[in-house]
């Protein structure tokens, strides 16, 4: 598949913050927030025939060689691809789905890599891992369908088109300024979160995977129907996930206090296959106070009378204009103004829920898809992530965190409660 | 205002607002499989505030109700107390 790509791209908002937020994760984790997601399938995987696919999708050299590129100070930084050939995308081999990186031997961080995981059941794993700050979720997602040839190539948009003209800048410091206050009256008073971790000391990730299907799965959709959570149902993960965390830090000792949880929203317009390159993610702040953690059904109507409020005002939209706006501020500025208020502690955790779109995916390289799981970017402060995704019959619920900060009866705490919120009986 | 013409309206909305230009979308369609989650049903939602001052209760906000455009504009009818 060939296609003319741009030398040059600029960076969405969403990938200006998340820069930010990945340089201030590796100053204190001392590694890259990876994501990754794993397709498993019902037969053994070609390695090379996938190695080849892979590289034949162009895509994969632009986002190989693509670093930011900023000409003079208060200009729109760009990704450029430099066309330096530094090697092969393609990190296949290791023995551990955990060894993969996104920085290359040579300490380069490589955008893009998969690796294959043949089981001796006949089953396989084909794993893609890439780096958080150019792709959001829902792009590699695209992209593994590319791969896949679950889609023809022609409607596949890996770029996004031009935008247009900025609204008036009236208009951009209006939005700004209604962020800045939005985000002033959800951060104060401090709220709470996990302890930090010491500079030191690099802190590791481990993942925890719950996969809930079946019965567990009909109990589940259950308890969100008698909870009236309707559509919402992103809205009663957040809930059940919320509690569970505030159970979790209550078995650690930390005194209760109200939770701050940014939740990312897709932008793209729906039905359309792109763009995958770049995030394109607005973010809504819900901040849920302690009095209402003690019941499930007050948890879940805050959350919904937050989330309407916000749509109410447009509020997605003065985000997007507002972390538009922030892409002329250099990363150290932009990272110092955005730590100002909470002193670096964005959220008392970070959640995701990738929804369902993935079910569309029934083959991929002629093996039947048995499930897709995400494994969510880990970023510290404060160290903590949950994704929900749900295809194939199975919701998963990856949790992305560090036993340097949460020992395993902790997070067992965490589990259970959000279990036992999901409305799901027994033990994990 | 008609069924129908709710309808039409809403169909407008969503292909204006939700959808990529190259996707279609009728009464009939099934929203979900034309990418519309969750998010989107809650925009259409507060769209049918705002434009036919209608709050549909929580109660009502059920996949059922919001499978379609057709569905959604007689949900809207019953919330009004009026059918065409």
């Amino acid at each position: 598949m060939t296609a003319s790509f741009p030398s040059t791209l600029p960076l969405t908002g969403a990938d200006h913050f998340l820069c930010a937020l990945g340089r201030l994760s590796r100053h204190i984790s001392g590694g890259e927030a990876a994501c990754r997601i794993d397709i498993h399938v019902d037969g053994p995987l070609d390695e090379k025939h996938i190695a080849a696919r892979f590289r034949s999708l162009t895509v994969v050299e632009w986002l190989c060689h693509v670093n930011v590129h900023t000409t003079f100070p208060g200009a729109l930084p760009c990704w450029r691809s430099s066309g330096n050939n530094r090697g092969t995308a393609v990190s296949s081999g290791a023995t551990s789905i955990h060894n993969i990186t996104t920085l290359g031997p040579d300490g380069v961080p490589r955008m893009l890599g998969f690796k294959i995981v043949n089981r001796p059941d006949q089953s396989a794993i084909f794993t893609l891992i890439w780096h958080h700050s150019i792709i959001d979720a829902h792009g590699a997602e695209m992209f593994v369908k590319a791969v896949a040839g679950a889609v023809d190539p022609e409607p596949m948009r890996f770029f996004p088109a031009a935008p247009g003209a900025p609204p008036p800048l009236v208009d951009r410091l209006n939005a700004a300024k209604a962020v800045k206050n939005h985000m002033k009256q959800v951060s104060s008073p401090a709220f709470a979160t996990l302890p930090a971790v010491s500079r030191r000391t690099p802190a590791t990730t481990r993942y925890k995977v719950l996969e809930i299907s079946g019965a567990d799965l009909e109990r589940c959709d259950a308890r969100a129907k008698a909870l009236g959570a309707g559509v919402r149902r992103s809205l009663f993960y957040l809930g059940a996930t919320v509690r569970g965390f505030d159970s979790m830090l209550r078995s650690m000792g930390i005194s209760s206090g109200d939770l701050v949880v940014p939740m990312p929203l897709d932008r793209r317009k729906r039905g359309a296959f792109g763009p995958v390159v770049s995030n394109h993610v607005c973010f809504y702040f819900y901040r849920i106070p302690k009095d209402v953690l003690a019941d499930q059904a007050s948890t879940l109507s805050t959350l919904s009378a937050q989330m309407q409020a916000m749509m109410r005002s447009r509020f997605h939209e003065s985000y997007a204009c507002f972390s538009d706006l922030c892409r002329r501020l250099p990363i150290p500025l932009y990272l110092w103004l955005l730590k100002r208020p909470t002193r670096g502690r964005f959220a008392s955790f970070f959640f995701s829920d990738t929804g369902e779109s993935m079910n569309d995916l029934t083959h991929f390289m002629g093996r039947r898809v048995t499930k897709a799981i995400h494994y969510p970017p880990n970023f510290f402060p404060p160290g903590f992530t949950v994704v929900f995704s749900r295809n194939h019959g199975v919701l998963s619920v990856s949790i992305a965190y560090s036993p340097d900060i949460i020992a395993d009866e902790c997070l067992q705490q965490f589990i259970h409660r959000l279990r036992s919120d999901l409305g799901i009986c027994g033990e994990d | 205002m008609s069924t129908t013409e709710i309808e039409r309206e809403l169909c407008r909305f969503v292909a204006e607002n939700i959808l990529d230009a190259d996707v279609a979308v009728d009464e009939t369609t099934v929203l979900a499989q034309i990418g519309i989650d969750s998010f989107s049903l809650m925009e259409i939602v507060l769209f049918i505030e705002r434009q036919f001052g209608v709050t549909l209760p929580d109660n009502a906000l059920t996949p059922e109700n919001l499978a379609s455009i057709h569905a959604i504009a007689s949900c809207i009818a019953t919330h009004r107390g009026t059918r065409s």
